[in-house]
Order: structure tokens, then C-alpha cells, then sequence
């Protein structure tokens, strides 16, 4: 498949928060602020780029010689959570400013859907590496471009009058439903 | 103890109140076999995890606990998927990559931590069944309004032998006036908004009768 | 047998990052940092700073 068509569908057609309900939990929890969702994108990209490369060479190198295909779930996230917590460890022993900025968000992707479901998705797709690569880039990239679109939208929400039970996440969700269907106009064009 | 059961439906729902597993919830919630299904395996997972942390309570060191509960979740569902897998098949089907994904569920990891580690097996196991049945509960009232929407009807099928339907209705006159987006991300998105300012509602109402049976 | 091997190396891998993690200081200026994260409100969640001795210190 050729690949730009698989990178755009992966950030705007077929976004993975608003056509594949995933992440949804960083997705209200961090979107107060638009800096804050910058970091928690950039952090979700690096943690999926890096935990899929190594993923896919866990799976193809050892799991399918050794006949252990039922092994992947419970490598794949044993793999991303020692992955989140060796990206942790090295930001905070040689780099403060990035830990400054992206450094408190990493424990949270351990369980954001996003990660698991990408390191999935390129075994059950037989991506090849190339594709491997680029549907790891694109969907974190799309992820972050929704992350920050929403949280510039909260931010205003946040300061309307809503009425008293809808304060909070009941409101963020219909904006994200009006979000949604906003992007479904751009369903079936790849 | 059946405080604790209580807990999960309506104070500390889950899916409403607490808004954990919100993925799984509006995914699979396009109809109510995906929706049972769903539930009934998270209510395991987190049943069997909630046993098992809590018989390893004493025996776990404090600085690997993550580590640990992690491993025991993650053996816990692909030994369910591999059993959904085999009997269920239809629902393994429908249900994708998010029976991979409940692994991942905050609620498991969370009643881990929050519970399991710190009470003894019976209180943890009811716990566990509380909040699983919760979310269930959640689950259905979801699907049931988007499928009905959807679809005007609602079916619910044996999940060991699809063919079979054990309960359903449909109303046809509703037919030309259903609504397909409802099962769609907006449908999901919208449902949740109002069910969970429902219950924000209804939070806000028993705080404030407790506060007036306090005052009083 | 090999599957078993095989699991155990990748948890105590998993384990010996964790910890290593765990132990390893905050660089300077960042030990009061908090995250800005709504849900955190919530015990469950894994990325409360609430708990002492937990995975994160507040």
C-alpha cells in the first residue's frame, strides 16, 4: 500500500481517538491545557515509535521461530512497560529540560490504549518494516494533532457556562462527539 | 461487604463516575452481544486479578507491586482470550483487538492498587465482581440505547452458538426512522455525555441528602 | 520449557528497569513537578501522586 496514503490515513481518516476510541483516558485527562497536550504527544510518539520497532523484532526474531505466537500479548507489554520506564530513566539521568517537558507523562502511557493497539496492529496487518515505521510515526502524530485540537477547544469550554452536571467530562464529550463528526466527512477518501 | 458491591454500580461506577475503561465502553457498546460479552470478561479478568494480588499480598515486595500486577493481568486475559477464542468465537470476532486491550482497562490495574492489595480475598473478590458488574451495567445501558437507535431493535444472541437468539426485539414501525450515526463514534461519544451527566446528577443529589441527614 | 525461560527473562528484565527507574533521582528543579492530569483526581489511576512510596513521589 502506498505509504503517504497509509500515513494520511492514519492521522485524519482513520484517527485513532475519534474513528478507533483509543486513548481516550490521557485524552480528557490531559487535555487542560494545550502545552501540556504538546508533551503528552511527543511523548506518546517517541514511547510508540521506539516500543513498535522493538516489538515487531521480538515477534519476527523470536516468537514465530519458537512457535510461541501466544506469547505476544504478554511480551508486547512487558516490552512497552520496561521500554516507558528505561525512556524515564535516561531522560532523568542526562537531560532535565526534557524531563521538564515530557518527563511526567511517560508513567501514564504504560496503559494508554494507543501503544498496545499500534504494537498489535503491525502483526495482524504483516506490515513490513518500512510500513512498520511509518504506521508508528503516523498514528501518535495524529493522536498529538487531536490531543492538541481538543485541549485549545477546552480551554474555552472551560470557561463557559455550562450547566452544573455536564461541568467537567460530560461537556468534553459531546465536543469530542461534534469533533468526530466533523472528521467523519473525511471518511472514504483513501 | 455488600457495601463494597454496591460501590460499583452507582456511587464508584466504573465507567460513569469514575470514567476508567472508557475505550473498551464506547467500542464495543455498538450492540448488546459485543456489550455482554465485554462485561462478562473484564468481570473475570478482574475478579481472578483481584484474587490473586490479594492472596500475594503479603508475599509481593513493595517496590516491584507494578511490575507484578502488570504480569498477572497480562497472563490472566490471554488465557481468557485464548478461551473466548475457542468457545465463543462470533464474539471473538466482534470483539477484535479490545479483548487484547483490556490488559491496558485502568479499572483492573486500579482495583489492584486501590483494593486488592490491601484487603483479604473475600473483600477483594466482591469488590472485584462489584466493579466487573458495574461495568457491565454500564456497558448495557450504552448499547442499549445506540442499538435501539441504530438499529430499532435490540438482539442478544448465545454467545457459544451465534445462531441462536435468546432475546430480542425489534419494532418496525421504528425502521424508517433509525438513526445509523448512533453507532458510529458520534453516537458513542454522545451517549456517554449524557449518561454520565445523568450520573453526575444523581451523585450530586445523594451528596446533598447526606449532607441534610448530617446537618439534621 | 522454553516459553517459560523466556517469560521469566522478560519480567525480570521488566523488574531490574523498574526498579533502576524507581531509584533514580528527579533532576534538579524538576522534584516538585505534578502532573497536570485531570483523572488524577482518581485513586486508581497508575499515575496518581498521591501514594507514598508508590510509583511516583509526590
Amino acid at each position: 500500500m502506498n505509504l503517504l496514503s497509509l500515513a494520511l490515513a492514519a492521522i485524519l481518516i482513520n484517527n485513532v481517538v475519534l474513528t478507533k476510541y483509543l486513548g481516550l483516558c490521557p485524552f480528557f485527562g490531559v487535555s487542560k491545557s494545550s502545552k501540556s497536550a504538546v508533551g503528552m504527544g511527543l511523548a506518546v510518539t517517541f514511547v510508540i515509535f521506539g516500543a513498535s520497532l522493538i516489538t515487531y523484532f521480538l515477534y519476527y526474531v523470536i516468537l514465530v521461530p519458537n512457535k510461541m505466537e501466544y506469547m505476544r500479548l504478554i511480551t508486547f507489554i512487558l516490552v512497552i512497560a520496561s521500554f516507558v520506564q528505561f525512556v524515564e530513566m535516561f531522560i532523568k539521568k542526562f537531560s532535565a529540560s526534557l524531563y521538564k517537558a515530557l518527563g511526567i507523562y511517560l508513567p501514564l502511557i504504560t496503559t494508554n490504549c494507543v501503544v498496545l493497539y499500534v504494537a498489535q496492529d503491525n502483526i495482524t496487518q504483516k506490515y513490513d518494516l518500512l510500513t512498520t515505521c511509518v504506521n508508528s510515526l503516523a498514528v501518535p502524530i495524529g493522536y498529538m494533532l487531536v490531543l492538541v485540537l481538543f485541549s485549545c477547544m477546552r480551554e474555552r469550554l472551560d470557561s463557559s457556562a455550562t450547566p452544573k452536571s455536564w461541568k467537567g467530562n460530560p461537556i468534553a464529550l459531546v465536543a469530542a462527539a461534534l469533533m468526530a463528526l466533523a472528521f467523519s466527512g473525511l471518511a472514504g477518501i483513501v | 461487604m455488600w457495601q463494597n458491591f454496591k460501590n460499583g454500580f452507582i456511587k464508584e461506577n466504573p465507567v460513569f463516575a469514575l470514567f476508567l475503561g472508557m475505550c473498551s465502553a464506547l467500542a464495543i457498546s455498538t450492540s448488546l452481544n459485543n456489550a455482554i460479552g465485554m462485561g462478562v470478561c473484564v468481570t473475570l479478568v478482574l475478579l481472578f486479578s483481584n484474587v490473586i494480588i490479594s492472596l500475594m499480598r503479603k508475599l509481593i515486595p513493595d517496590e516491584i507491586r507494578i511490575p507484578v500486577y502488570i504480569v498477572v493481568i497480562a497472563s490472566l486475559v490471554t488465557i481468557v482470550e485464548m478461551l473466548v477464542h475457542a468457545y465463543a468465537p462470533a464474539l471473538y470476532q466482534s470483539l477484535g483487538v479490545f479483548l487484547s486491550l483490556v490488559v491496558v482497562n485502568c479499572i483492573i490495574l486500579g482495583r489492584a492498587e486501590a483494593f486488592a492489595s490491601k484487603n483479604g480475598v473475600a473483600a477483594s473478590a466482591v469488590d472485584g465482581i462489584g466493579m466487573g458488574l458495574g461495568y457491565t451495567f454500564a456497558l448495557i445501558l450504552i448499547s442499549a440505547v445506540r442499538e435501539f437507535l441504530a438499529t430499532g431493535g435490540i438482539h442478544f444472541a448465545n454467545p457459544f452458538n451465534s445462531e441462536q437468539i435468546l432475546f430480542g426485539f425489534s419494532i418496525d414501525a421504528l425502521k424508517g426512522f433509525t438513526i445509523p450515526l448512533m453507532s458510529g463514534p458520534v453516537g458513542a461519544f454522545l451517549t456517554f455525555a449524557c449518561f454520565a451527566a445523568l450520573f453526575a446528577m444523581l451523585k450530586e443529589r445523594a451528596a446533598q441528602k447526606e449532607k441534610e441527614a448530617q446537618k439534621k | 520449557m522454553k516459553a517459560v525461560i523466556y517469560f521469566v527473562v522478560l519480567v525480570t528484565v521488566y523488574c531490574v528497569f523498574y526498579v533502576l527507574n524507581h531509584r533514580t533521582k528527579r533532576p534538579q528543579g524538576c522534584e516538585d513537578l505534578r502532573q497536570e492530569c485531570e483523572s488524577c483526581h482518581i485513586v486508581s489511576c497508575p499515575a496518581n501522586g498521591v501514594y507514598e512510596g508508590g510509583k511516583h513521589n509526590a
